[in-house]
């Protein structure tokens, strides 16, 4: 058997068969890695004891250039055994990195990762010299991280935790308790309680945590004691362990901890973790202290009521919710219908189609939005209640509610009464969230021609931005969209001149006079290339002018584009405008806005107020392109936001 | 602008993140700028570097907060954040100190991965509700007591897988969920290789880091460069690399698509490379792929980039910025009364914010940000072990050798404890 080192560089290939293919050069001797994931196990197991100390030696080294090389052959010769395959790896690959760890031949660094390799294939023979690994001022923490990891596989690795409380430091005694609550090792409940009233302050703070991974019932009273009177942190540490208990016993048990820790409880969270908790160990039992908790001063509380209550499983609750509804107090009666739109079944729909009917505006208000949140009233019933009521509203609250639930429903037969509200003069932007919702719907049912009519209602009214381009999104066809944009007001017909090459030097210069009136037929010379004005027609439902197409492709260029337009009176607007990238625009011969930097078109990004003189207005944009496409879109709005259709002169 | 015109082919050849998706403003939704400071939900922020850094900027523009404290182990980014946020505010290194305050509502926590579950579980306790970046955890094992932590005290959690909150994610997972690609056979997920490379060499930390205390509940090792800052996710012992930190998203995304993001796969195999050179150990190349009870495959390969969907009639393919299906359709597809409707979230913070208030769970609830980082381990674990695993999603054990379990979990370095 070859042992000794190569000094030489040898190309190696690690471990093909696990996918990791590297060629990688080392210093390790090539037949020794190759035995090390030799097929055969006495080869493996006579080459485990050599190479791992040989390699241990280069992971975290002085000269770390054969760390990361050595460290991966390392861990997959690990990863590998803790396989069935290569089950009868573990024993020597376990020994060789304790034994490499005890040597002192390698970095602390490096016997730090031994251990954490050791931790996936150690067993209980590795247990002993971990044990004694403990008190290493070095890497005493990193066998106590292996021992922890082991325990559930290693008998003895958390009985040599518990053995080394008693001489430890308070520092390392509260690493033996953490550790002995992360392997769950609850024979050492006992041990870790006695240490509740240690000087040191990390180790009680260290047992309150640990009894809540290890403890039972028989250490609540110590818990309570310091829950109790105890300051904090360790009165959070100590409610938690006691909650963390409670969950694990059985439910008759547990019930009287979480009421008191509901009645004892001096803050919303304490509340909220006892009232969890009779939720859960209470179930129906619980629903009137849950029907009353949502009436709780404390958000938190109030909400975590409606929680518990909207996912308690058995119809039951809801028919007891149902039962209680008309008996509560308002409020608390808006409370339940939220709670009701959350129980997907029968009992909440028909107790929600009630309340829609409730004398009381608030209340009716709170069921039609449950009624759309609850997936199990029919879509189509919930519809012909929500169109009833419309036309009755009794005020601005309950018309919001039935609009903002006639969005969420989008049956499409609300589509007609939708329209008769708006043809009724009651026209809104929620009018129209609805609308468009339905419009969608019907879409989706075949029913174009009735959802294209919406869409143009939106581009002719819509003040709210998404509105505009929620309903662009639903477009289908090239006419309608050319419709939708010339209904939104936007310039439709432009001239473009360009691209004219170098972007930054049209920051500060023009291609032409701007004082003066732009002639559409002259040529214009830049550079001593001549070009000519083209005409360019709109086909984007949110009015973008795609210049590349229009005027072509253009890095680092500027593009002029040019629209005339006729006011029938001198008016105040605003001007809405969009541009990738840059841009400079003029109305009448006056800049009134610029953007230098780069982005993407978008809707009305920005907004010039401006003032319209009456008959013919000329608008000129200088778009300047950094790179990729380049575009523009503008349109005029009234003061209040209402698209003006302006007319716009043609080619 | 350059590449704004994705197509799916680029998609699938893309390596690089792309720009984080839009947040809408609670403006744009209409909500008043002003609230009363009675109303204001009060903020700590634990972790106040990168991501740290860019949530505090976000909340600090959003009228419903009032940002009071933050905390760091690193002196110039907690000197920073304190500067960005006012005298008013206070500074702690100490994150214990800072869970004390009862003035503070809520937590925001962006530190390295391997202190996620240990901070969210003690703010849990302390009656925080939470936002936590992604990956939520570090181990599988770290999970089911989160969960519980946060369920016991009732805490509102929000995880910061925000693609979720991106309508282009939404509605493919709804075209999915909807049957409308035919029935869901398999789901591809890649983000690219993971890097290697890292200065290996052994240096001092830099002035102003408390290097004891970032290490935590890992294993201390000697400090070298990458350890600390952005590349933290390429060393083992703070992270799970590329699988995770890009894991947490697309494959989150992929469980929201097939329903199972409360739950998981019950197989998992793959293969996958290490990086050869460098201080980076995480996994560089991989090909895993995920079995679903109802035989629907996840494949996670470093060679694409993005989510796609493939069922017996379509397809649909996702990533940040990109939408594409076939047939082309598909994208006019809009739901119907009847039809399932994913939630909506109105941009993941400000979903955060509506849901402390109405104190319902938050569209990536705890559960939810378990179970899609659950199958990144996941994956992680089958790459080392290089075998076929069984998983069972409901207790979240590998069913398979006592040593395999061990993986689950790596006890944490004293004096912490979960």
């Amino acid at each position: 058997m070859r042992t000794g080192i190569r000094t030489t560089f040898l190309l190696i290939i690690l471990w093909g068969s696990l996918g990791g293919v590297h060629a990688q050069m080392t210093p390790v001797d090539e037949d020794l890695i190759a035995r090390l994931k030799s097929d055969n196990l006495q080869t493996r197991a006579a080459a485990i004891p050599v190479a791992v100390p040989e390699l241990l030696k280069r992971v975290w080294a002085e000269d770390m250039s054969w760390h990361h090389v050595s460290l991966q052959v390392l861990r997959e010769a690990v990863w590998r055994a803790t396989g069935d395959a290569y089950a009868d790896d573990r024993r020597p690959l376990a020994a060789a990195l304790v034994k490499g760890t005890a040597g002192r031949s390698s970095s602390v660094a490096a016997r730090s990762e031994a251990l954490e390799l050791a931790s996936l294939v150690a067993s209980s023979e590795s247990v002993p010299p971990l044990a004694d690994l403990l008190a290493d001022p070095d890497v005493g923490e990193s066998a106590r991280v292996c021992l922890v990891r082991i325990a559930s596989r290693a008998p003895g690795a958390a009985g040599a935790l518990r053995s080394a409380l008693a001489s430890a430091s308070p520092e390392r005694q509260v690493a033996l308790i953490n550790g002995l609550a992360t392997a769950r090792a609850s024979f050492a409940e006992q041990a870790v309680r006695s240490w509740l009233n240690s000087p040191s302050a990390d180790v009680r703070m260290a047992v309150l945590r640990a009894l809540g991974s290890i403890g039972g019932a028989q250490s609540l009273d110590a818990l309570w004691q310091t829950a109790e009177k105890g300051a904090q942190p360790e009165r959070f540490a100590a409610l938690d362990s006691i909650l963390r208990i409670a969950e694990n016993l059985p439910a008759e048990q547990a019930r009287p901890v979480y009421e008191k820790v509901y009645t004892g409880s001096r803050g919303s969270v304490e509340k909220c973790a006892g009232l969890a908790g009779i939720a859960r160990v209470r179930q129906a039992a619980a629903v009137p202290l849950l029907t009353q908790s949502l009436l709780a001063k404390e958000p938190d509380v109030r909400g975590l009521a409606a929680l518990a209550l909207a996912q308690m499983p058995g119809s039951s609750v809801s028919i007891r919710l149902a039962e209680r509804l008309p008996v509560a107090p308002v409020e608390q009666q808006v409370a339940i219908v939220s709670v009701l739109a959350r129980r997907y079944d029968a009992p909440s729909a028909l107790a929600l189609f009630r309340t829609a009917a409730s004398e009381r505006a608030e209340l009716r208000a709170a069921a039609y939005q449950a009624l759309a949140e609850n997936r199990n009233a029919s879509r189509q019933e919930v519809a012909r209640v929500l169109a009833e009521r419309l036309p009755t509203a009794q005020d601005a609250a309950e018309r919001s509610a039935l609009l903002s639930a006639a969005a969420s429903v989008a049956h499409p037969s609300l589509l007609a009464p939708l329209m008769n509200e708006w043809e009724a003069g009651r026209g809104s932007t929620e009018l129209l969230r609805a609308l468009l919702a339905v419009a969608d719907s019907c879409a989706a049912a075949g029913r174009e021609e009735d959802a294209a009519k919406v869409y143009l209602l939106v581009a002719e009214n819509a003040t709210d931005r998404s509105l505009l381009r929620m309903a662009a999104a639903s477009l289908k066809g090239a006419a309608l969209r050319e419709e939708f944009a010339s209904r939104a007001g936007f310039v439709m017909h432009w001239w473009v001149l360009g691209p004219l090459k170098g972007r930054d030097k049209w920051f500060g210069q023009d291609a032409f006079p701007l004082d003066s009136p732009v002639d559409l037929s002259a040529k214009v010379t830049v550079d001593g290339e001549e070009f000519a004005w083209k005409p360019a027609a709109v086909g984007d439902p949110l009015g973008e002018l795609d210049l590349s197409a229009s005027a072509g492709p253009g890095e680092d260029t500027a593009c002029y584009a040019y629209a005339e337009f006729i006011s029938p009176s001198e008016r105040d607007a605003w001007l809405r405008l969009g541009s990738d990238d840059g841009v400079i625009v003029s109305l009448n011969g006056q800049k009134v806005h610029e953007f230098k930097g780069e982005r993407n078109y978008a809707l009305d990004e920005d907004s010039v107020r401006v003032t319209l003189r009456r008959g013919t207005n000329v608008l000129l944009c200088k778009v300047l392109n950094a790179g990729g496409g380049y575009s523009v879109g503008a349109r005029f709005v009234d003061l209040e936001g209402r698209p003006l259709r302006l007319e716009q002169r043609r080619p | 602008m350059k590449d704004r015109r994705l197509t799916r082919r680029s998609l699938l050849k893309a390596g690089a993140a792309l720009a984080l998706p839009a947040i809408i403003p609670a403006r744009a939704l209409g909500r008043e700028d002003k609230v009363a400071a009675s109303e204001r939900i009060t903020l700590g922020f634990i972790g106040v570097g990168g991501m740290g850094g860019a949530h505090l900027g976000g909340f600090l523009r959003n009228p419903r907060v009032d940002v009071i404290a933050v905390c760091d182990v690193y002196e110039p980014h907690l000197r920073n954040a304190r500067e960005r946020v006012g005298e008013r505010c206070l500074a702690y290194k100490d994150f214990r100190h800072l869970l004390m305050r009862r003035d503070i509502d809520a937590v925001v926590i962006s530190t390295p991965d391997h202190w996620h579950t240990l901070i969210c579980i003690r703010a849990a306790e302390a009656g925080k509700d939470i936002y936590c970046e992604k990956p939520l955890t570090y181990s599988i094992g770290e999970g089911k007591p989160l969960i519980e932590a946060v369920r016991r005290y009732g805490r509102v959690f929000q995880v910061g897988s925000q693609q979720r909150s991106d309508r282009n994610f939404r509605f493919a997972c709804e075209l999915v969920r909807n049957g409308k690609i035919g029935k869901l056979h398999t789901v591809r997920t890649g983000f690219g290789r993971g890097p290697e490379g890292g200065d290996p060499a052994i240096t001092a930390p830099p002035d102003g880091l408390d290097w004891d205390f970032y290490v935590g509940p890992a294993p201390m090792t000697p400090f070298q460069k990458g350890r600390f800052g952005f590349d933290f996710r390429w060393f083992t012992e703070y992270s799970g690399g590329i699988l995770t930190d890009w894991g947490a998203h697309h494959n989150d995304i992929a469980q929201w698509g097939t329903g199972y993001d409360r739950s998981g796969p019950v197989e998992v195999e793959g293969t996958g490379a290490f990086p050869a050179t460098g201080a980076f150990d995480t996994v560089q190349d991989y090909d895993v792929t995920f079995t679903y009870p109802d035989g629907v495959k996840l494949i996670c390969s470093s060679r694409t980039n993005g989510v796609l969907f493939q069922g017996t009639r379509g397809e649909v393919a996702v990533n940040r910025g990109f939408l594409d299906a076939s047939p082309k359709d598909l994208l006019e597809w809009r739901p119907g009364s009847e039809d399932v409707r994913l939630y909506e979230s109105p941009g993941h913070r400000e979903d955060w914010l509506d849901c402390i208030r109405s104190r319902r769970r938050p569209i990536c609830d705890v559960e939810i940000g378990v179970s899609s980082v659950n199958i990144c381990h996941l994956a992680n674990i089958a790459i080392r072990l290089g075998r076929k695993l069984r998983y069972d999603p409901g207790q979240m054990r590998i069913l398979d050798t006592p040593e395999a379990e061990s993986l689950l979990f790596r006890p944490y370095r004293a004096p912490w404890s979960l």
